[in-house]
């Protein structure tokens, strides 16, 4: 069954245009599951309430506030933040180019796949021009009244935009001594030695949501109304001796794997 | 064991092992995503909202440990499902990301890159992190494994940068659409002239590397406007105790850095010439920002 496009854009490169669609490419397989009050399993409301009084605020009478510093807020009106929306537009605009591993993996959100909307040669043109040149190009468009980055890749074939975090959005990792002192050459070779025996292609189709499908088994065990038997999580002992468990690790490694 | 919480220690999200081999690492995952630009609810006179709960019912507000989850099971039937149930359902990994194969981080498509986190150690020592991080950060490998966190398994690939251990989580496969479940049509013969106009446009734009500034133009209109009526002193408001944002909260990951690893003034000593460039070029952008956002 083919999905709806949520989209449809001009993929503008210098000036050069595409017209596309976008389709989301993530898929929500989540049990979800709804917070209930406990005796008689009525599905609860949520209510906004004033933090000081407790009195429910009704949505129209809900102001929105910028925190500028704890405590202190600049109230944001209807027509200010209207002001702020952008102006509809179907351009999807490559900033520029830049190599794929370039692209820092934290700034990636959201997939969307792009499809021709028409020129199916011109688009998969592109697709290989951009498979060729091993680059990502960092774009930006306007939809639903939201700025969006993204970038813009191919798996050789296909096109597609993954959009990208604002630099607000992502936590700024501190920077730590890298360095492995106290830690003798023995063991940093055999955890080299260790991670390169286990080696091995991305295969993502060797996992899937096993958890899930126990979920799914509870939910239908305890509607059946039988009972369930709970097991104890266990934590593993954090290592002591780690020359030992290196060395004994690779030997278990290297045994399997000529097995 | 829990470690005692102070205030100013950021709660983790999830607590576990990583294990590789038979080597364990104890480590504390945190959120890498901040709170970006965000406005928050506010009553008529400026006062912060709170999140509440409600029983049409029985037409009531309710406490915290009166909910419980349900599953909709359909015609208003719902089956309890409570937290310790959940756990139980994957006792080991609920607790632990066995590391059992070693990837090229660049194999890893990039649809498949959910979320961030930061890994912290926290054992009673870090030679074990410190080994782990320094030999993903060398080889450029990305550990894969899966865990469960809050309900919820996840595929993760375990990475290092800049010394720490990041877990990014995967979609797994049946998450992803393809092209194929889009319905996308099927490569037909690319004429070649076409190929070389794309090359050629491509070609012109390219850069070096990946500027987050690039990102920032748009962003931040949100606390523009708000520094501008806060200069004008428009709209502004003050509560004595504003109640902490009930999601997304901002962590300090260098504080809990300096408890777990060792005060980062003996360790900028330590630091190699690469790193000491990589820190220099990192303030400078904070610096180029910020002085962005004083400018605007």
């Amino acid at each position: 069954m083919s999905a709806r496009a949520i989209f449809r854009a001009t993929l503008v490169i210098g000036s050069t245009k595409l017209p596309v669609r976008l389709y989301s490419a993530a898929r929500d397989r989540r049990v979800h599951f709804r917070l209930l009050h406990e005796p008689d399993h009525q599905p609860v409301k949520q209510e906004m309430i004033h933090a000081d009084t407790e009195e429910p605020v009704a949505t129209r009478e809900i102001q929105r506030g910028y925190e500028v510093e704890p405590g202190r807020f600049v109230i944001l009106k209807r027509e200010e933040l209207a002001r702020l929306e952008p102006e509809p537009d179907r351009n999807m605009r490559a900033l520029h180019f830049i190599a794929r591993d370039q692209l820092p993996h934290m700034w990636l959100d959201r997939p969307y796949l792009l499809g021709p909307d028409g020129d199916a040669p011109g688009y998969f043109a592109l697709a290989e021009a951009l498979g060729d040149s091993d680059m990502a190009g960092i774009v930006h468009w306007t939809m639903r009244k939201h700025h969006y980055h993204g970038a813009l890749l191919t798996d050789g074939e296909y096109l597609m935009v993954m959009t990208l975090h604002a630099a607000e959005e992502l936590v700024e990792a501190p920077t730590v001594d890298v360095s492995t002192k106290g830690i003798d050459d023995k063991q940093i070779a055999l955890a080299r030695q260790l991670v390169e025996t286990l080696r091995a292609p991305f295969e993502p189709d060797a996992y899937h949501d096993e958890y899930r499908e126990k979920v799914e088994q509870l939910i239908a065990s305890k509607a059946a109304g039988k009972k369930v038997r709970r097991l104890r999580p266990k934590a593993a002992e954090e290592t002591d001796d780690l020359a030992r468990a290196l060395r004994q690790s690779l030997k278990k490694a290297k045994e399997k794997r000529v097995a | 064991m829990p470690e005692p919480q102070d205030n100013h220690t950021p709660r983790a999200f999830w607590s576990g092992t990583i294990t590789f081999g038979l080597v364990s690492v104890p480590v504390d995952l945190y959120s890498a995503r901040a709170q970006g630009e965000r406005t928050r609810m506010l009553a008529r006179d400026g006062t912060p909202l709170k999140r509440r709960y409600r029983c049409p019912e029985h037409d009531r507000a309710l406490d915290d440990e009166e909910i419980v989850r349900g599953y909709d099971t359909g015609g208003g039937r719902f089956v309890v499902v409570e937290d310790e149930e959940l756990a139980a359902l994957a006792p080991k990994k609920s607790r632990e990301i066995d590391l059992q194969r070693f990837v090229e981080r660049q194999e890893i498509p990039a649809a498949y890159f959910n979320r961030a986190y930061f890994l912290l150690p926290s054992g009673d020592t870090n030679k074990a992190y410190r080994l782990l991080a320094a030999t993903m950060e060398e080889t450029g490998l990305a550990g894969i494994g899966t865990f469960v966190m809050r309900g919820r398994e996840y595929l993760a690939a375990i990475l290092g940068e800049g010394g720490l251990l990041r877990a990014e989580t995967l979609r797994f496969p049946d998450e992803i659409r393809t092209a194929e479940d889009a319905g996308l049509p099927k490569k037909k013969k690319v004429p070649a002239a076409a190929v070389t106009t794309w090359k050629k446009a491509i070609a012109k734009l390219v850069r070096k590397s990946f500027d987050p500034d690039d990102l920032d133009e748009e962003s931040g209109a949100l606390r523009k406007l708000a520094e501008r009526k806060l200069e004008r002193g428009k709209d502004v408001v003050e509560v004595s105790e504003a109640p902490p944002e009930e999601v997304g909260t901002v962590i300090d990951l260098m504080q809990v850095l300096k408890q777990r690893l060792g005060s980062p003034e003996h360790n900028k000593k330590t630091r190699s010439k690469k790193a000491k460039r990589k820190a220099r070029t990192k303030t400078k952008t904070r610096a180029k920002r910020n002085a962005k956002r004083k400018t605007a």
